[in-house]
């Protein structure tokens, strides 16, 4: 009875206190009425949504468990084995949930910029350190300030019989607690026979855009590739893509030769014979310089011939779309320019190479043109630029890519923070253009 | 470019190709160690259990522990890190028009010649070992190839279920934090350990260890075995004294002095019969029938989670 009166106590103190709080954080103070949702909106106040969010799942199953384990107690006697090991799983998701709770409190010390001890304040009691840090007069709320994302360009880009046209309104992921945009608002055309350097910090959502494209991953988009729409034939259409993956994901215990066939195996249409598979598989490694190691093992292959082999397997299909993740990474200068060039020539027989690199200076002037992809505020990827490399350079005022990269990084990335004002002032140039 | 009416290869035509490929890694790289190390092992359990399996009641329930737990091992290292070691070249094969059926069908058609090797490598080393046979299969006229076919079972069941832990896992270190539970699960909850009572003992129904200890039991005829634990505790209390008398000794000497010693062991047996042991064909038709939907229904679980791998989060 005791116990009963001091649960009833601590909820109240809860209530008041995250009334308080929530009335400072600018929450809806109402919400403070509202058992377990209000710790979540405590981790939005925190700027811990994420650590939140687990808690509320965990939290809530910890409930579940002990509402059975307590029906089974009452109703179902005959079933009493259960309630250990309900009490048992009870027991995980409590450890669980305490440690998210754990992290949210050290959010709140932050925003408030006061030392991580008055966590111990809030584990004794979450109303108690509420109250104290909404009545505090030393205690300031201080979130880190967010500037207003760039508002949508209202661009369409034109659908093309021939080419890759692209136009992704959005890609979101997440349900009802946690929605989230990873890209938004990226139109554009490009045409056949060029070689594209895609680049931008990381996390701009380079990768999402790729696979947004390739129909990997969909987005809320339309895709069209050589006029064919890459979401709804993409059975048909995946075959005409070749992607290279930036990690080697190939088997290291299989040889050079067989890797490359069994890719043709699965890429070819069936009605080309064992011979002529044969034969494509000769020239394509002998193309990528692997016929002298075809007999080796992958994983005795150096970086560079690692990489060759993975671009084969692709190629083998002879795509018209081929894009590239850091085929770049782990080589050399001069096995870096070889490999572009290479990829310069294959783009030269009326294919689309779009190339991710981290060091594009390099090979800039092997690049016909370039797609600028940053975080907005909401940390959303956008589309800042896309267009010729030298009106690239003209466009953001820099030479080079990697100061580009820098001038649209956020401050807290090191980089000048420019990636909205610039979004804004590329839709209206392209706006001006039509 | 790919049109509507160009045609690729299927899912059933696919089965070849990673077939061929399992099977290289299997005799270039270090698959193939797999083989000795079921060797090795059966060995090393072989020499622990010693030459009491099959001919008594204690011997045979330990041995045939030992025995599916040696088995149930070796599934679970055929396969356990198969999937996930792989994931990665997996996403990319899938994405470039691998059928996931196909895959995880070569990945089942591999896993089956091992484990049926590994079972024949066990059976032959037990054998070696000087295991005693019984005259006669209960399934099949062969006991040999009744129990071959058991272990084949068992240690497919096994493989089937860590395969299915693979195809879950992300990493190879997270499948390998999870089978040691699950291992400690089949073993603990075989009811071979001991005795489980309440709701514990329906749970040894969910275990591949009870039906593998149920189907080797009935196979070598566990319950027309002798069990020699009663006269051995008799023996022992041999010197207990009452009011002047040496009652068990007493007893003792008489059951030796008539020569009834098996008979009276085999009596004490009769009352440590059990009933899924029984030496009938349907009993181990339905033994293995089970262990069988074990291995489908990991199958198909696989199935379904490695289905969902384009989710993957980078």
């Amino acid at each position: 009875m005791n116990l009963d009166i001091l649960q009833i106590l601590f909820f109240f103190l809860d209530t008041i206190g995250l009334w308080l709080l929530f009335r400072m954080c600018g929450e809806n103070k109402w919400w403070a009425l509202v058992p377990l949702y209000r710790f979540y909106k405590l981790s939005q106040c925190a700027q811990k949504e994420e650590n939140g969010r687990t808690f509320f799942v965990l939290y809530f199953f910890n409930y579940f468990f002990q509402i059975i384990s307590s029906i089974i107690q009452n109703f179902f006697p005959q079933f009493n084995g259960m309630v250990y090991m309900l009490d048992v799983l009870s027991l995980l998701l409590g450890i669980g949930s305490f440690v998210y709770k754990v992290r949210i409190y050290i959010g709140m010390c932050d925003v408030f910029s006061v030392s991580k001890k008055w966590v111990a304040l809030w584990i004794i009691s979450t109303g108690l350190g509420a109250l104290v840090f909404a009545l505090k007069k030393a205690f300031v709320y201080t979130p880190s300030v967010k500037k207003s994302a760039a508002s949508e360009s209202g661009l369409v880009a034109q659908e093309t019989k021939e080419g890759l046209s692209i136009n992704i309104k959005k890609r979101t992921v997440g349900g009802l607690l946690n929605k989230r945009n990873l890209l938004k608002d990226i139109h554009l055309n490009i045409p056949k026979g060029r070689m594209v350097l895609l680049v931008g910090g990381s996390g701009a959502g380079k990768t999402t855009f790729i696979n947004a494209i390739t129909g990997f991953e969909k987005a809320d988009a339309k895709i069209l590739l050589d006029g064919k729409d890459v979401y709804k034939s993409f059975e048909d259409v995946k075959y005409d893509i070749g992607f290279v993956p930036q990690m080697d994901m190939i088997r290291y215990n299989d040889n050079v030769r067989k890797t490359v066939l069994d890719a043709a195996s699965l890429r070819l249409p069936i009605s080309i014979s064992d011979k002529e598979k044969n034969e494509i598989v000769d020239g394509v490694l002998d193309e990528f310089g692997l016929k002298a190691v075809e007999d080796n093992m992958v994983g005795k292959l150096s970086g560079g011939q690692k990489k060759r082999e993975s671009i084969a397997m692709e190629f083998v299909s002879n795509p018209s779309l081929f894009i590239l993740d850091e085929p770049d990474s782990g080589l050399d200068g001069v096995l870096a320019r070889e490999l572009m060039e290479h990829l310069h020539r294959i783009s030269r027989e009326g294919k689309i190479v779009i190339v991710i690199t981290h060091s594009p200076d390099r090979v800039l002037d092997l690049f016909d043109d370039v797609i600028v992809l940053a975080k907005d505020a909401d940390r959303t990827g956008r589309l800042v630029f896309y267009g010729l490399v030298e009106e690239a350079k003209a466009f953001f005022d820099r030479d080079r890519m990697e100061e580009i990269v820098k001038v649209i990084n956020q401050k807290e990335e090191g980089g000048l923070g420019m990636a909205d004002e610039l979004i804004v002032k590329y839709g209206e140039i392209r706006n001006g253009r039509k | 470019m790919a049109g509507n009416d160009v045609r690729h290869r299927g899912g059933f035509r696919q089965i070849p190709i990673y077939i061929g490929k399992f099977f290289r890694m299997f005799i270039f790289m270090d698959d193939w160690k797999v083989l000795p190390f079921s060797a090795l092992i059966a060995a090393l359990v072989s020499y622990a259990v010693g030459n009491t399996m099959f001919v008594t009641m204690e011997g045979t329930m330990k041995g045939s522990l030992a025995l599916t737990c040696v088995l149930i091992w070796n599934g679970f290292f055929n396969s356990i890190q198969s999937i996930c070691r792989e994931r990665n070249v997996i996403k990319r094969e899938h994405r470039s028009g691998m059928k996931i059926g196909a895959y995880l069908s070569s990945q089942i058609i591999y896993q089956a010649f091992l484990c049926l090797m590994q079972a024949v490598i066990t059976l032959a080393v037990f054998y070696m070992a000087g295991m005693k046979r019984v005259s006669s299969g209960v399934v099949t006229p062969f006991f040999l190839v009744d129990l071959a076919i058991t272990f084949f079972l068992i240690s497919f069941s096994s493989d089937m279920l860590a395969l299915m832990i693979s195809a879950v896992s992300k990493t190879t270190t997270f499948a390998m934090t999870v089978m040691p539970f699950v291992l400690v699960f089949q073993l603990v909850f075989s009811g071979g350990v001991f005795a489980l009572q309440g709701g514990a003992s329906i749970l040894t129904n969910f275990t591949i260890a009870k039906w593998g200890m149920c189907a080797i039991c009935a196979i070598c005829g566990y319950n027309s075995l002798p069990t020699f634990t009663v006269w051995n505790q008799l023996q022992n209390l041999k010197g207990y004294e009452y009011e002047g008398m040496y009652p068990v000794q007493m007893v003792v000497d008489n059951i030796e002095r008539t020569g009834n010693v098996e008979k009276f062991c085999m009596e004490i047996a009769s009352n440590n019969q059990v009933a899924q042991y029984a030496s009938t064909p349907t009993n181990v038709l339905n033994v293995w029938s089970y262990l069988l939907d074990f291995a489908i229904v990991f199958s198909l679980l696989s199935l379904f989670f490695l289905s969902k791998i384009d989710k993957d989060k980078r």
